[in-house]
């Protein structure tokens, strides 16, 4: 069996697993997964209650992988979050006590509400893979993969992210509330008890680290990298952003696109994987115009617009 | 409305519609059609006048504009036909020349209404100013009229048929090198009937909410061009039978006949108009202009076997208007053979002569030397028509409005009114027959006719009979009696084609000199009552001229000889002359520009004779030719276009007509039996002679009685017109301007077919079945954005045509697979994927006509 369809089927099982737990979010489960695969991080918008969460958790126990939650308050201070020299009296000297971030899992629950200084914090391991604490650099197990969620709703007492903050995540979703059917079938399936207790590890970091190599070996045609640098050039030049998308941008959606091909079992990137992620990835990468948003215009539907004007390359014979 | 209100109404207008549907590709082509056929009328030289095209393109322009910007009503059609009688009249101006330019005002509008009075009355005019005037208006109404039916009704024959008719019409007159204009105007009318049809279509499917992709326009185009060229192709290789004309000359013949007939009778009006026939033969009608183009080319006319230059009359004009001859009535008669006259009437000097004829050009009339005695094959003899009168011989009075010499005849007859037959018809001259004798029966009143056959044996037997019987003579109704000697034209039973021949036994009656001088004054009374004419405009000096010159004079011939001479002595030239249109021609001839041609130096010598009182005619015919001796071919003579000559004949009773030459190039003509060039014995013979009767009975007989018989006409005939085949262009039907076409039109195929591959690609190329399908189905207006990739294309295809989505998946897998993953398919998979897109074909297909039906 070859290599590609073993990560593929890894990556199956996990979503079945997952799936098993969130009713109907199929779209918001696989980008989450892409996420992981591509080595990303994920940034779950959303309202409270809808499952964020549980979706975390639901990764975490599914790929076997450490999970720490960490909950934003506008008090937590980064120590609280990397972790802190602590003086041993045993031992007469400083020992380091990790913090929630050296898992390899992390869920960093409504981290607007954290002050700046705790938010860059995660920004560098976010990036780097490392954490410095009193200088000296721990390295952060692997994978690592951080879920970041944010409370769209409540206003006060929030700091924003920064745009370079908001860069790292590869990929944003939004759960959105579910239909009616589902919501009667959430009701139904946690009336004894919570799925997620049932959820057990379907794969092993290991093995997640095998898949993530593998995405990383899909082949992606130089017409499909053109569409892509071409969607990113466009987005600088669009009317109604301010800031286009970084290369960054660019290498997120290239990575995420061929996460998206291992998912489906291909072992090369086509530009539908492309347009499928291009709103996922880019859309909370752009600061739209104070015009644009009064018009009611936000960073999905600019995407969108962008997509529907590039010409796809090789698909017009 | 106020101006301004209307101006920027007009402006929204325009500019709502936009300039590319008021000047749209529908305008051009009818531009094109129109230019096509203008041209073909310009170049073809028929009148002079300023540029047709230029007329044609300014209706067209309006004809569009006003159907764009405005709401139309009748009233603007009227507007429109004004404009173009301005365009036309000043088109004329333009064409008129004068010192000043008000000047042309005047000089304009009297040519018009001298030639107004030309066409409603019987004289003749050379003027080609009227007719310019006309072309540019009728160029003005075809263009405007078809154009607004095209854009209104969006119908393409509403232009092509019109304009089409014009221009062939126009083309049959014309020599075959013009042909072009023909395949350029069906180019455009091929091109006009392609667009207005995928106009009509793409209207229909609109409003059906149909989609419907702009190429179909080439692809319509790329149709209509191979169906042509197919046609055209089929023509080209069409095996010609032996006479490939003959059944349409069969159809056009009634036609033909009514044309040229039409065309003879209106020559005195069209006469200024130019034609495509050897310059001479086309004045050979019943009107010769004394303004036309002097013949001066090479172009063989006949050749003649004949041994002796002989002149060739076709057609003898009797009535002089002032600016040309017309023939006056005549009657028809068959000459089958005339050998038995042979025995008949010999007289002095009278020889006969063989000949044959070889014709190299069409022609309406014989051109025969001296009397024809026999002709093969058979012709028609015109003859001055009889007049009748009715001389009252009961109240002589009634007679007043008679010629002279009836009258005279009337009294005398009247005298012998109660004399016996006998005595009464020998007083009756020979120059008139009875035709009905009117006697009254009793004294009550009763009226009694008695008609008498003047043709018969015994004419004069039933009437000695009709005047005996009972019954006092009233009235007598007279015929002329038919002039002997006096052809006004010989004409072929079947109209002369190129490569006709006619063999003819003529006589010949040579008057020695003397016996001319001895001629008598007394003229029979068929010729006074024709050959005498002088019309009224004819200024009184030509008269007064003449009296002086011929002063010293005693006898007709003398004066004859006299005004020739005098002739004589005047310039030839063959520059074409420019006579004031109110100027008498042989007026000016004779006293101001004192130069002219054959034409000019005739018609003179017979107006100074007619003043004279002698009667005399104009002969239009060729002159002697060149001579072709044995070396270079069949021993005989060559006439050639610039031999077309003319000359005066004077009548001499006992004699008949005889010829003059007044015209200072050519020799006076010998009044006694011409030398031979040829060496060896001369065919002119004594008639009574055995060997005269023996070369008769060989021409009479080279196949027995019966082919003579079988070839006076009718289906069996095999002498009807050269056995040969007639002369194809370049070997085809269509001629070189077919051949040319054809060569244009595949041309035009295979460049339509490179932009076509370049566009959609060819099909036989090699590509991915993907990209033939996304071809065929975007061709067939299946929407696919710049934004839709591969699978969202097969995606959608899959929702229209379910039942091939199998197929559509496969291609598009396959075709991603090569584009993004670099892996090209296997030859299993290539195979499939070529009965898949041909599954897909069919089905796309089937699945829009379904469509197209369902949607109307």
């Amino acid at each position: 069996m070859n290599q590609l369809v073993q990560a593929s089927q890894i990556a199956h099982q996990l979503l079945d697993s997952i799936n098993k737990v969130i009713v109907g979010k199929e779209r918001a489960v696989e980008l989450s997964l892409i996420a992981l695969i591509a080595q990303g991080h994920l940034l779950i918008e959303d309202v409270p209650g809808l499952g964020k969460t549980t979706l975390a958790k639901a990764i975490a126990i599914s790929s076997g992988c450490g999970f720490k939650r960490i909950q934003f308050v506008p008090d937590l201070l980064p120590s609280d979050i990397t972790g802190v020299n602590i003086y041993n009296q045993k031992t007469g000297d400083f020992e380091f006590r990790q913090g929630p971030l050296m898992t390899q899992l992390v869920l960093a629950d409504e981290i607007n509400r954290a002050p700046s200084k705790t938010q860059a914090a995660l920004l560098e391991s976010m990036e780097e893979g490392k954490v410095t604490v009193d200088g000296v650099t721990h390295d952060l197990p692997r994978p690592f993969f951080i879920i970041a969620t944010l409370n769209p709703v409540e206003y006060h007492g929030i700091f924003p992210l920064p745009e370079a903050e908001l860069d790292r995540f590869m990929v944003r979703v939004t759960l959105g509330y579910a239909t009616f059917e589902e919501e009667m079938d959430i009701i139904g399936r946690q009336e004894k008890q919570n799925p997620i207790d049932e959820v057990t590890a379907v794969t092993s970091p290991e093995k997640l680290i095998f898949v993530q190599e593998e995405a990383k070996g899909i082949f992606v045609d130089p017409l499909v990298r053109q569409y892509i640098v071409s969607l990113t050039h466009a987005s600088r030049q669009h009317q109604d952003i301010v800031l286009g998308a970084s290369h960054r941008g660019s290498l997120s959606l290239f990575r995420a696109s061929q996460a998206l091909a291992l998912i489906r079992g291909r072992e090369f990137v086509v530009p539908d994987d492309v347009k499928e992620l291009a709103v996922a990835v880019l859309a909370h990468r752009l600061i739209i115009t104070p015009e644009a948003k009064a018009r009611g215009t936000d960073g999905s539907r600019v995407v969108t617009s962008m997509i529907d004007n590039l010409t796809v390359p090789g698909a017009h014979a | 409305m106020t101006l301004q209100a209307k101006s920027s109404y007009l402006l929204s207008g325009y500019r709502i519609k936009g300039l590319a549907r008021v000047l749209g590709v529908t305008f051009w082509l009818q531009v094109g059609l129109l230019a096509t056929a203008a041209t073909s009328v310009q170049v073809a030289g028929w009148v002079e006048s300023p540029p047709l095209v230029m007329f044609a393109f300014l209706a067209a322009l309006a004809a569009n504009l006003l159907f764009n910007l405005r709401e139309y009503g009748r009233l603007q059609h009227l507007w429109v036909v004004m404009a173009g009688g301005l365009f036309a009249y000043l088109g004329g101006l333009y064409l008129v020349e004068a010192d000043q330019w008000y000047l042309r005002f005047g000089e304009m509008n009297s040519r018009l209404v001298q030639w107004l009075l030309v066409l409603v009355g019987e004289d003749a005019t050379t003027d080609g100013l009227p007719l310019s005037v006309t072309i540019i208006g009728v160029t003005w109404a075809v263009a405007y009229f078809t154009s607004w039916g095209l854009f209104k009704y969006q119908n393409v024959w509403m232009s092509v048929v019109p304009i089409g008719v014009g221009t062939i019409i126009n083309l049959t007159y014309l020599p075959e090198r013009f042909s072009v204009y023909l395949f350029v105007f069906l180019t455009f009318g091929l091109l006009m009937l392609v667009h207005m049809t995928s106009l009509g279509q793409r209207r229909l499917l609109r409003t059906t909410g149909t989609p419907y992709p702009s190429s179909i326009h080439a692809l319509s185009l790329f149709h209509g061009i191979w169906l042509s060229a197919v046609i055209l192709a089929a023509t080209v290789l069409l095996p010609v039978g032996k006479s490939p004309a003959a059944p349409l000359e069969w159809v056009f013949e009634p036609v033909d006949n009514v044309v040229d007939n039409l065309q003879d009778r209106l020559y005195r009006v069209f006469a200024g108009v130019p034609g495509y026939n050897p310059t001479s033969i086309r004045f050979f009608g019943s009107v010769l202009p004394l303004v036309r183009p002097v013949p001066i080319a090479d172009d063989l006319i006949l050749f003649s076997d004949a041994r002796y230059p002989l002149y060739w009359p076709a057609i003898a004009y009797d009535e002089y208007t002032s600016k040309a001859w017309k023939v006056g009535d005549t009657e028809s008669e068959l000459v089958i053979s005339l050998a038995q006259q042979l025995t008949d009437d010999q007289e002095e000097g009278a020889s006969g002569v063989v000949y044959q004829v070889d014709m190299y050009v069409e022609s309406p009339y014989l051109m025969i030397a001296g009397e024809p005695l026999s002709l093969f094959p058979n012709g028609e003899r015109n003859v001055p028509a009889s007049k009748a009168f009715r001389l009252d011989l009961a109240d002589t009075e009634q007679n007043r409005d008679l010629p002279l010499g009836l009258q005279r005849t009337a009294l005398t007859l009247a005298e012998y009114v109660n004399s016996s037959g006998n005595q009464f018809v020998n007083v009756i001259p020979s120059d008139i027959l009875v035709s009905r004798v009117i006697k009254e029966a009793s004294p009550s009143g009763g009226m009694a006719t008695l008609d008498v056959d003047r043709n018969s044996d015994s004419y004069y037997t039933d009437l000695r009979e009709a005047i005996d019987s009972q019954g006092t003579i009233v009235s007598l109704d007279v015929v002329q009696s038919p002039l002997v000697n006096t052809t006004v034209s010989m004409k072929p039973l079947e109209r002369l084609k190129p490569g006709s021949q006619y063999t003819v036994t003529s006589r010949f009656a040579f008057a020695s000199e003397e016996s001319l001088r001895n001629g008598t004054e007394e003229y029979p009374l068929g010729i006074l009552d024709r050959y005498v004419q002088i019309p009224a405009s004819l200024p009184g000096r030509v008269s007064m001229l003449t009296s002086n010159i011929v002063s010293s004079a005693t006898n007709i011939y003398d004066k004859a000889v006299i005004i020739e001479t005098y002739l004589r002595t005047m310039e030839y030239s063959v520059s074409s002359q420019t006579i004031p249109h109110d100027a008498d021609t042989v007026d000016y001839f004779l006293f101001e520009s004192k130069t002219g041609y054959g034409d000019y130096f005739a018609s003179a010598m017979v107006m100074m004779l007619r003043t004279q009182g002698i009667p005399s005619r104009l002969v239009l015919g060729f002159g002697p030719g060149e001579i072709q001796t044995e070396e270079e071919g069949e021993e005989g003579f060559l006439v050639r276009d610039k031999d077309n000559h003319s000359w005066p004949e004077v009548y001499f009773t006992n004699v008949g007509w005889v010829p003059f030459e007044p015209t200072p190039i050519y020799p006076t003509r010998s009044r006694g039996i011409p030398s031979s060039p040829f060496i060896g014995e001369g065919m002119f013979t004594d008639l009574l002679g055995d060997e005269g009767m023996e070369m008769l009975e060989g021409l009479r007989d080279p196949g027995g009685q019966e082919q003579l018989m079988d070839d006076i006409g009718g289906p069996l005939s095999g002498g009807q017109g050269p056995l040969e085949l007639p002369a194809r262009h370049f070997g085809t039907p269509l001629g070189m301007g077919g051949a040319l076409f054809l060569l244009f039109l595949i041309i035009g195929a295979v460049l339509i077919r490179v932009f076509w591959m370049r566009q959609y690609g060819g099909l036989e190329s090699r590509q991915t079945a993907y990209e033939r399908v996304h071809r065929l189905a975007t061709f067939l207006g299946f929407p696919s954005p710049v934004s839709q990739t591969a699978f969202e294309f097969s995606n959608g295809l899959s929702l229209l045509i379910p039942e091939a989505r199998e197929d559509v998946e496969l291609v598009s897998n396959s075709y991603v697979r090569q584009m993004y993953g670099g892996v090209g398919p296997t030859a299993m998979e290539e195979l499939r994927l070529i009965w898949a897109w041909r599954r897909i074909k069919k089905t796309l297909v089937a699945q829009m006509r379904q469509v197209a039906t369902a949607s109307g």
